[in-house]
């Protein structure tokens, strides 16, 4: 499900508004009156003081006063029903926008997540759309508010006066225009603020994951002082953003006491010349101050409206990177194990020389193939083929007859595993470790005999909470242990094809041996592609491909391949068996 | 008021504006003054009104001049304030991060449970944390501006009439009593919104962590079902805690009005008997407005207050004693350094050492390091000798890793001890690094930066290409874009595993360590590449003495002793 679509900063918040619509009607009406009334404040402060230099009777002048008081503390109550509607409104539209912008960075390649830390990615799905949230709750209620506020005190103004009334909206329109003016000056210096402080998070985020490497490499001081460097950045970009951001605001401000004194000295001479009651002309004094106030709130709101466009601009680049890899037309990948077909497969990394050059390759359904070469041959890119995590620069890769950009994702995930040397184990339960959130839909039982299977039983009902244990990190599982629970995922998934990318190179030869015998059984029936340094992982494969640098140096039955001396394949069974040798 | 028995916020809150003391007065006083000039303006107003109200034709152009000098010089004072408070800011923000950071990275003891959680979820207190404290400094700069302003303004009411002013400071009082009335229910909500706060940003940080992992299990679809719970979770705290945060605040604006009313309602019929003037109307009104904001912002300092106690506790939690005073200590910053200007990381030169740290003989007995969750080691010694090369076997879960990282320190020890040259060690985590130790993690964890710079560290780069040849890293800097200079991802995106491998290698080569401490490096090297690593190695000298995890021939052959580890316990 795709977001709104959207076209400018501000045209991505009004999307995601829209479906709001009679909730913001609502409380814009709510909000109306509870900003008018204190429009009334000053008018019966002046009709207070007339009544009184008239002489007219004190109960006349008390009921003044309470009408004062009712109006004003009465408006307030209605500000608390405005926060709230609006709080609720904002979160709801915050957590539509996380959520969409979650769901598409999910979907961006893995060059994309290489040059986006998870602090960045903090800092985005996060600290940018908190910015918009604050800005639609907070800001847009105060913006609107006050601009309403203005609007009512204006023409109360102009009703009182013309004259006063023209000299307040002058001085409006001469702080509105400079706050106009010099705010898009200001929005690059924002920009350049919120960055900084997007990449202070992110290295800091990745020196905490890191703190073992630092400690024990004694690269702390070093660390303290990226942040200290970054942070000297953050002390220079926030104050020239400060400078040009509130510099709009204080010149509007200074405009604004110019005209509110000319307000008064119109006034005196209107009184002279008996134009104006005294009552009016305080009144007029006390609008001319409180039309300040909203051009206050509003200018202290546009740091919230420079964050939030800036915050806004981000989401809305993010949410226009296209992922490389566009979704399939959605044909079936055929049950069971599944044929593998690599035809004149080329492959580069972006702005990369080749890393694959013409690959042919064929396995018939249920084959073995063991892949070796050195490392910067291209193994580990063939198994990220094959799983789509790449795109083909030229040729094609066909699972079961179907090519695999035109299979459906979720498909394709579910028919092709792998499981590489870095297992990630998410700070999530067992169970949802095993299956990813719920990815895959298994009984405790399964879930089990999963375990059993790859000889973490044990292990498992050990743990104080059993499959509902949370695993932290690390904390207490090996990394060979990690790696079982791997082959466990794969177990639950049932794939078609399964490429075991140096997934057993962490593990000593015993758990090896032991794994290598459940892997026997659950692999049995499926399209398998090792790939390994280990050539003792590869004694039972049917068939052998050695690769260097990207190009097919040779492939055929591994029984083949080992008897012919002359094979590259055989020179490093040798090299293997003769350091074996030497140990025996 | 209950008595608290660790140091509370405030006087965090005070050393950390001690710490800049100038920079905070000159805020301070900035701040100050421009609450307070609308008073010399609403009797320069109160002037006007009562010439204009006494005598309909004495000149009043020299005293609006007047005002318009107060008024154009409060904003000038304002433009001044903001970019200098921008300042302090940064500061006050900075300060508790880097002590944070300095002390999670070289503060004695071991590593883990330093993070009370992910590094995306400390990475929060780093961020909001940090930014709640530094409030408290900002709001209490509001504060003194709102209180001098209010106090003036209270004189200034009590020279034309005391029960007047009376009348109206009564309301001012009880919303400094509601405030306290509703602090602890705010400060549970609050903690309640911050708590799931952090378990948004940490899942954010956990699932792009590993997205190569949830890409292919194909497990988007369950991360934004997961991510959608966590937002609503944290949407309804969110929200209680907002609208009662308004509550507080309008409550407080309210009572302001209140004592506007109550100017209307005395000092007007006291006008119809001429008892007052319209200047003091006008005088009244503007000094009321003043003394309105004062409510306002001791309702907000109560909410600061308890939101930055939250927060200086969560931030203790990174520090060893957890003592609060440690987030503030003094530390050399030099902010004011922009990006050109900025001086270059402290180099270390891995030769300069002391005799001391030349490494004869390392002794380990007895150490045990127990898992919480079960595991561990139990009870090994172990002797290295200088030049031995040390290979640590066994199978899965025997221990491994586990005796590597207790003996560096990184991992906590529940009993033996560690001896260096005969020297009982009492803190390994102190005396296992550069230039006594280096350490290769099983997973090691690049930083997102040039390739020099994730190898060095900080390290003077005289050694750098010994180190990257010796790692067998040549031929891979070579096929990159850029050389050295390529930037690698925190998950090196770009480097295979054994690419990454090598790297973290070279990083602990450039060290020259006497101990090198190498967690299964062998695990993502060919053959060939394995054997050129080792033969390097050793015959280079870089490191006189080795440890090392690993099951492959080529290592175990060369080894000086091997120690295979059974469920914890040496066998042989």
């Amino acid at each position: 499900m795709a977001g709104p679509s959207h076209g400018t900063d501000v045209g991505l918040l009004a999307a995601y508004l829209r479906p709001e619509r009679a909730r913001l009607l609502v409380l814009g009406v709510v909000l109306l009156v509870s900003t008018l009334a204190p429009v009334a404040g000053p008018v019966l402060l002046g009709k207070a003081i007339d009544a009184a230099l008239r002489g007219e009777p004190t109960a006349d002048l008390v009921g003044i006063a309470v009408i004062f008081l009712v109006v004003t503390v009465g408006s307030d109550a209605l500000q608390v029903l405005v926060t709230w509607q609006s709080v609720d409104l904002a979160w709801r539209v915050g957590n539509h926008l996380r959520l969409d912008l979650a769901r598409h960075a999910l979907r961006l390649d893995l060059d994309w997540h290489g040059t986006h830390s998870p602090g960045l990615m903090i800092e985005r799905l996060d600290g940018d759309v908190e910015a918009i949230v604050e800005f639609s709750s907070v800001a847009v209620l105060q913006v609107l508010g006050n601009a309403i506020l203005l609007v009512g005190v204006l023409v109360v103004s102009f009703v009182i006066d013309w004259r006063a009334g023209l000299l307040i909206a002058g001085s409006v329109a001469v702080a509105a225009y400079l706050l106009i003016r010099l705010r898009s000056v200001a929005v690059p210096a924002h920009d350049a603020e919120r960055e900084i402080q997007a990449q202070l998070y992110g290295d800091l985020e990745e020196r905490l994951g890191g703190l073992e490497d630092l400690r024990a490499n004694g690269a702390g001081p070093y660390a303290v002082h990226q942040l200290a460097h970054h942070s000297s950045r953050w002390w220079h970009a926030a104050r020239h953003a400060a400078f040009l951001g509130d510099g709009s605001y204080t010149a509007a401000a200074t405009a604004f006491s110019i005209g509110s004194v000319l307000t008064l000295g119109v006034g005196v001479l209107l009184h002279r010349d008996g134009l104006l009651t005294l009552g009016s002309l305080l009144t007029l004094f006390r609008f001319s101050q409180m039309v300040r106030q909203p051009i206050e709130r509003i200018a202290e709101q546009m740091q919230e409206f420079q964050k939030a466009a800036a915050g806004a601009r981000r989401a809305g680049r993010l949410l226009a990177t296209a992922p490389s890899l566009p979704e399939g037309r959605g044909d079936p990948l055929p049950d069971g194990a599944l044929d593998v077909h690599l035809d004149d497969v080329s492959f580069a990394y972006e702005g990369d020389s080749d890393v694959l050059v013409d690959l042919d390759l064929h396995l018939t359904p249920g084959t073995t193939l063991g892949v070796v070469g050195r490392t910067g041959s291209g193994k580990s890119t063939l198994g990220r083929l094959l799983a789509r995590l790449w795109d083909v620069t030229s040729g094609a890769v066909r699972l079961g007859g179907v090519d695999v950009r035109d299979a459906a994702t979720p498909d394709l995930r579910r028919r092709v595993a792998v499981v590489s040397q870095d297992v990630e184990l998410l700070r999530a339960s067992l169970r949802d470790n095993l299956t990813f959130l719920g990815t895959v839909v298994a009984s405790d039982a399964q879930l089990l005999e999963a375990l059993t299977d790859v000889g973490l039983a044990d292990w498992a009902i050990g743990l104080d909470h059993g499959l509902d244990t949370v695993l932290d990190g690390g904390g207490g599982l090996s990394a060979g242990q990690a790696q079982l629970l791997a082959f466990a995922r794969v177990l639950l998934s049932d794939p078609g094809l399964v490429v075991l990318d140096e997934a057993t190179s962490r593990l000593d030869p015993d758990t090896e041996a032991r794994l290598t015998l459940a892997a026997d059984r659950a692999l049995r029936g499926r399209t398998v592609v090792i790939i390994a340094h280990r050539l003792a992982t590869l004694d039972q494969v049917d068939e052998v491909l050695v690769l260097e640098r990207g190009r097919v140096l040779e492939h055929g039955r591994r029984a083949n391949l080992a008897a012919d001396p002359t094979s590259e394949f055989a020179r490093l069974l040798a090299v293997s068996s003769a350091t074996r040798g030497a140990l025996a | 008021m209950m008595r608290r028995a660790a140091p509370g916020a405030i006087p965090v809150a005070r050393q950390l504006g001690r710490r800049e003391p100038v920079a905070y007065a000159i805020a301070w006083t900035s701040w100050v003054a421009w609450n307070v000039m609308p008073i010399p303006a609403g009797l320069l107003l109160k002037a006007v009104l009562d010439r204009v109200s006494n005598d309909s034709t004495s000149p009043v152009l020299g005293l609006l001049v007047a005002l318009t000098v107060v008024e154009v010089g409060r904003w000038a004072i304002f433009g001044f304030a903001v970019v200098q408070w921008h300042g302090c800011w940064v500061f006050w923000n900075t300060l508790p991060r880097v002590n944070m950071l300095r002390s999670l990275v070289s503060a004695p003891g071991p590593a883990v449970g330093r993070l009370p959680s992910s590094s995306g979820e400390a990475v929060s207190r780093f961020r909001d944390d940090a930014m709640h404290l530094a409030m408290v400094l900002d709001v209490w700069l509001d504060m003194s501006g709102a209180v001098v302003a209010g106090l003036s303004a209270v004189a200034v009411m009590a020279a034309v009439d005391a029960r007047v002013t009376f009348v109206v400071v009564v309301p001012v009082v009880a919303a400094l009593l509601l405030c306290r009335l509703l602090g602890n229910r705010l400060r549970a909500w609050r903690r309640r919104e911050r708590e799931a706060t952090s378990a948004v940003t940490g899942f954010i940080g956990d699932v792009f962590g590993s997205i190569g992992a949830i890409k292919v299990a194909g497990a988007e679809a369950s991360v934004v079902r997961r991510f959608d719970e966590l937002g609503e979770t944290r949407a309804a705290a969110a929200k209680v805690d907002q609208v009662a945060t308004q509550v507080l605040r309008t409550s407080s604006a309210a009572i302001g009005n209140l004592g506007t009313g109550l100017v209307v309602l005395l000092i007007v019929p006291a006008l119809a008997e001429g008892r007052a003037t319209v200047g003091d109307v006008g005088l009244f009104a503007s000094a009321v407005a003043v003394l309105a904001n004062l409510p306002r912002w001791a309702a907000s300092l109560g909410a600061h207050h308890r939101q930055a106690e939250v927060s200086v506790e969560r931030m203790a939690r990174l520090l060893p004693d957890r003592v609060p005073d440690g987030v503030v200590a003094p530390a050399p910053l030099q902010l004011r350094r922009g990006s050109g200007t900025f001086p270059p990381a402290p180099v270390t030169a891995p030769e300069r050492r002391a005799g001391d740290d030349r490494l004869c003989e390392l002794t380990v007995s007895g150490l045990t390091a127990v898992h919480p969750g079960g595991g561990g080691v139990f009870g090994v010694d172990l002797t290295l000798v200088r030049g031995s090369l040390t290979v640590v076997t066994g199978p899965v879960g025997a221990g491994k890793s586990t005796l590597l990282r207790a003996l560096l320190g990184l991992t906590p020890i529940d009993g033996g001890e560690i001896r260096w040259n005969g020297v009982l060690a009492p803190d390994p985590s102190q005396l296992l690094v550069p230039p006594r130790s280096a350490y290769v993690a099983q997973v090691p964890r690049l930083f997102s930066e040039p390739l020099s710079d994730a190898v060095l560290l900080g390290v003077e780069e005289a050694g750098l290409a010994e180190a990257i040849r010796l790692a067998c890293l040549d031929d891979d800097v070579a096929w990159m874009p850029d050389g050295l200079g390529t930037v690698v991802g925190a998950k090196g995106v770009r480097l295979s595993g054994g690419q990454i491998q090598r790297t973290a290698a070279a990083r602990a080569f450039v060290r020259r360590p006497e101990l090198l401490v190498i967690d299964d490096i062998s695990s993502a090297l060919d053959v060939d590449t394995e054997a050129r690593m080792w033969e390097g190695l050793l015959d280079a000298g870089t490191a006189t003495t080795i440890l090392v995890v690993s099951h492959r021939v080529a290592v175990l052959e060369r080894a000086t002793q091997v120690v295979v580890l059974d469920q914890g316990r040496r066998t042989t």
